[in-house]
């Protein structure tokens, strides 16, 4: 946490800019949402995806200000507000803005409301997703008689270019050491990548390099572990905790996509269901390993 | 030997040749066509602008046939049940026709049948990339002109066949055969796939010498095969005179397309087109890119012959743009009871409740809805996907997943229809010239942007419009030539600088050499 080497005083801006990870953070995502609507056509021929964006990012910053309003009263925190509304547009997709806007509120809300010894429980883009899927789906019930939500990941909408490794790698590795994540991105992927070359190569006897490689350079799943699973305030606080968290996550959602447990829970999106899931244990790790709670200012 | 898909070769077809056809107008088209005369009607006011967005009449289409190697599939997908049809545009002699495609379990009997081949020419009529035109109003006068065209379609042709050695050797069991319309159908499973291989072999099939090591991950996966020859004496007992279409259904988790198969045997790129169906929404691809096709433009009328070829170069210049390893989508549209527009322009009748459930879309109920217009019941959405694929773009077979992403789109193209008459008396005329040479010189640019076709000879599009303009202008001022019109020849003075700097660059490193010695 304490890598800034203070170069010979540069401009103010940039002396403010890099204070926070977050901004950097800020930077990065908003990035990849430019790249995606105006290079791979996320916008196609509906400009409302964009307008829906914007929802999301509204949603975000006002849930968040009347947080903060209730509570600390420290504005700096829409700012972490932003990069979840930015997490949930690269990753969230929905046929009604309806559906954006309690994914977006959920995730904010969730914040605030479930929380254990100052920490909240859930990482906010994240449960923002799955509410939208979970409250959607039960909504649809009635109509389809069975779970139909109404949001939906696109692990698609990325492609799987090796550059995309490099470019969301180099960012996140970025991020992540100016907040000591990398670990966890690090064991997450490590682990999610063995066990896909295993299966691949060995169990399944692929002779093509290129087949695990295309699995593990998508882009859902590098900016899940780059920008998501390596959310400070809800990972363990412990180092080794962390990383054992991660490898049960990579290990988890490895077996999700394994066909003999597949619950139709669309598996591209498994880390994100399994982070979810494993959430909670968060707090428990951080009982039993004692480590410095993360604050985002030193 | 065939491998799903099938990549067989394709008699190429002619081109669109455009035949009037006044039959086949549905009637959501009449009543849309109804509603877009009351339109342009209502707003005069706008005759020079654009119509209004989703109005204008089917002309021409761009279907399956125009692509080479192009094999056609039907996913209907509901939970974890789907149901694939495969439409064989096979060429070769009968006898040596033959598919292997791994499926999920071992089908029973009733699970397979096969399919009408008119289906996949409905559908691909039905979703493919159209052509609509609009004629402008005459400026002096008011009337409008209604036109439909269509394009003619070549059937594809039929071919004749052989039958099977069994045998169970190698570690491959034959778990169960069946004879299905002019079909002989076995399904195996596997251990090993030197000894599928060798099964096959033995069995007549000639493998692709990179067969085996694809085989492998399906027996290690625990698939089986569903291997298909021609019954011969079935097929004339039948009657029928080209093979049909091949219908399977099974319950699996898994929802996608093995591709890798017929990518051992082929050289070079396949087309395909999927028509898929879910009851909530689009179904796109989960491991590749998806990308819709461009659509909405506005090209030059001359386009209008040689739509077909319009259209796949389109299609080759989208497909290098975004990287050759995408999937494009075509047309996404509600075909649900409960939406009364089916097609905006229609192409062709919407399908129908027969067509739906043909398709295998099991879900829908007959009986006309309420408010739709269709004869049947139920949520249907359907997605047209074009692939193009080679085993260096395309490493892992398609995986899809259905989504609740209602949003439609079609590839749909514009053409306008200038009025250029000699009656041309009045005082709107002069600006409405200008603007048809204007907006010929900005669809002359969407067309080479598009097909990256040279349109420096297509100049007369434009010089027609803007010469009768200018005779009709008095000002001298507008007779000056535009600054857009281009300058074909050699341009002298880029060359002129590059050889200066060259022979500076020359000068400059030799005295730099002469002081270095």
């Amino acid at each position: 946490m304490s890598s800034t080497t203070q170069a010979k005083s540069a401009s103010p801006f940039l002396q403010f800019f890099k204070q926070d990870a977050r901004h950097f953070q800020i930077v990065y995502l908003s990035i990849f949402l430019i790249y995606g609507i105006f290079w791979l056509g996320w916008a196609g021929q509906h400009f409302e995806s964009v307008t829906q964006y914007l929802l999301i990012i509204g949603v975000c910053l006002i849930a968040q200000a009347i947080g903060i309003h209730f509570t600390t009263k420290d504005f700096r925190g829409l700012k972490s507000a932003l990069i979840t509304a930015l997490g949930l547009c690269l990753l969230c997709k929905a046929n009604s803005s309806w559906t954006l806007v309690l994914a977006a509120a959920t995730a904010i809300g969730g914040k605030y409301l479930i929380r254990y010894k100052g920490k909240h429980v859930f990482n906010p883009a994240n449960m923002g997703i799955i509410m939208a899927i979970i409250i959607s789906g039960l909504v649809n019930f009635s109509q389809y008689d069975r779970f139909v939500p109404d949001a939906w990941v696109s692990p698609g909408q990325w492609g799987s270019d090796v550059i995309m490794l490099f470019v969301l790698g180099a960012m996140g590795s970025i991020v992540l050491l100016r907040v000591g994540r990398l670990d966890t991105s690090l064991a997450f992927i490590g682990t999610f990548a063995s066990l896909v070359i295993l299966r691949d190569m060995v169990y399944l006897g692929e002779t093509d390099w290129r087949i695990p490689f295309h699995t593990l350079t998508n882009g859902s799943l590098l900016l899940f572990t780059f920008f998501m699973i390596t959310d400070p305030v809800t990972t363990p606080n412990a180092k080794w905790a962390r990383i054992a968290w991660a490898v049960a996550i990579a290990v988890i959602s490895f077996g999700l996509t394994i066909d003999a447990f597949s619950l139709d829970v669309r598996v591209h999106a498994a880390p994100i269901y399994t982070l979810f899931a494993l959430a909670p244990i968060t707090a428990l790790l951080d009982r039993y390993f004692k480590g410095k709670k993360f604050s985002w200012y030193e | 030997m065939q491998f799903f898909p099938f990549d067989t070769l394709m008699i190429v077809k002619q081109m669109a040749k455009n035949t009037y056809r006044p039959a086949s107008i549905s009637h959501s088209l009449i009543l849309k066509t109804m509603k877009c005369i009351t339109v342009l009607l209502g707003l005069t006011a706008l005759l020079f602008t654009q119509a209004s967005a989703f109005c204008g009449f089917y002309v021409a289409k761009a279907d399956a046939s125009l692509f080479n190697k192009a094999s056609q599939v039907i996913l209907v997908r509901q939970g974890n049940q789907t149901v694939v049809t495969m439409q064989s545009d096979y060429q070769g002699k009968l006898k040596d026709f033959a598919m292997v495609i791994p499926v999920p379990e071992i089908l029973q009997k009733d699970q397979i049948r096969v399919a009408k081949s008119e289906i996949f020419d409905k559908l691909d009529q039905y979703s493919g990339p159209r052509l609509v035109e609009y004629h402008d109003q005459h400026p002096c006068q008011r009337y409008e002109r209604l036109l439909e065209m269509s394009a003619s379609r070549a059937q594809p042709s039929s071919a004749p066949m052989p039958d099977m050695v069994e045998d169970e050797e190698f570690g491959v069991k034959v778990e169960a055969t069946y004879t299905v319309g002019e079909y002989d159908i076995v399904i195996l499973s596997a251990n090993e796939s030197n000894g599928l291989e060798k099964w096959l072999t033995l069995n007549g099939y000639k493998i692709p010498a990179k067969a085996a090591p694809i085989l492998a991950p399906y027996i290690q996966s625990e698939m089986k095969f569903f291997v298909v020859k021609v019954n011969l004496e079935a097929m004339q007992s039948a009657g029928v005179q080209q093979l049909r279409p091949l219908q399977m259904t099974f319950r699996s988790e898994k929802f996608g397309l093995p591709i890798r198969l017929g990518m051992a045997n082929a050289n070079g790129d396949q087309d395909m087109i999927v028509y898929a169906f879910s009851d909530q929404g689009r179904i796109e691809p989960t491991n590749y890119r998806n990308v819709e096709i461009p659509t909405n433009k506005e090209i030059p009328v001359f386009v209008k012959d040689r739509f077909g070829e319009f259209y796949t170069a389109l299609f080759d210049k989208a497909w290098k743009k975004e990287g050759k390893n995408v999937v494009f989508t075509e047309y996404a549209w509600d075909l649900s009871s409960s939406n009364f527009v089916k097609c905006d322009p229609c192409p062709t009748t919407p399908p129908a409740y027969t067509d739906l459930r043909e398709a295998g879309i099991f879900w829908l109920t007959s009986g006309y809805a309420n408010r739709g217009g269709s004869d049947y019941q139920g949520n249907v959405f359907m997605t047209r996907m074009h692939v193009r694929y080679n085993s260096t773009t395309f490493p892992q077979d398609l995986g899809f997943q259905v989504t609740p992403n209602r949003k439609q789109m079609q590839g749909r193209y514009i053409m306008r229809h200038a009025v250029l008459d000699d009656n041309m008396d009045c005082e709107q005329a002069t600006p409405y010239l200008k603007s048809v040479a204007d907006r010929r010189q900005k669809e002359l640019a969407t067309l080479a942007q598009l097909t990256g076709w040279d349109v420096s000879r297509n100049q007369n599009y434009v010089q027609t419009v803007r010469a009768k303009y200018e005779r009709k202008s008095n000002g001298w001022l507008e007779k000056l030539p535009e600054k857009n019109e281009r300058n074909d020849g050699i341009p002298f003075l880029p060359i002129l600088i590059g050889l200066g700097l060259v022979s500076g660059l020359l000068i400059f490193k030799t005295n730099l050499l002469r002081v270095v010695r």
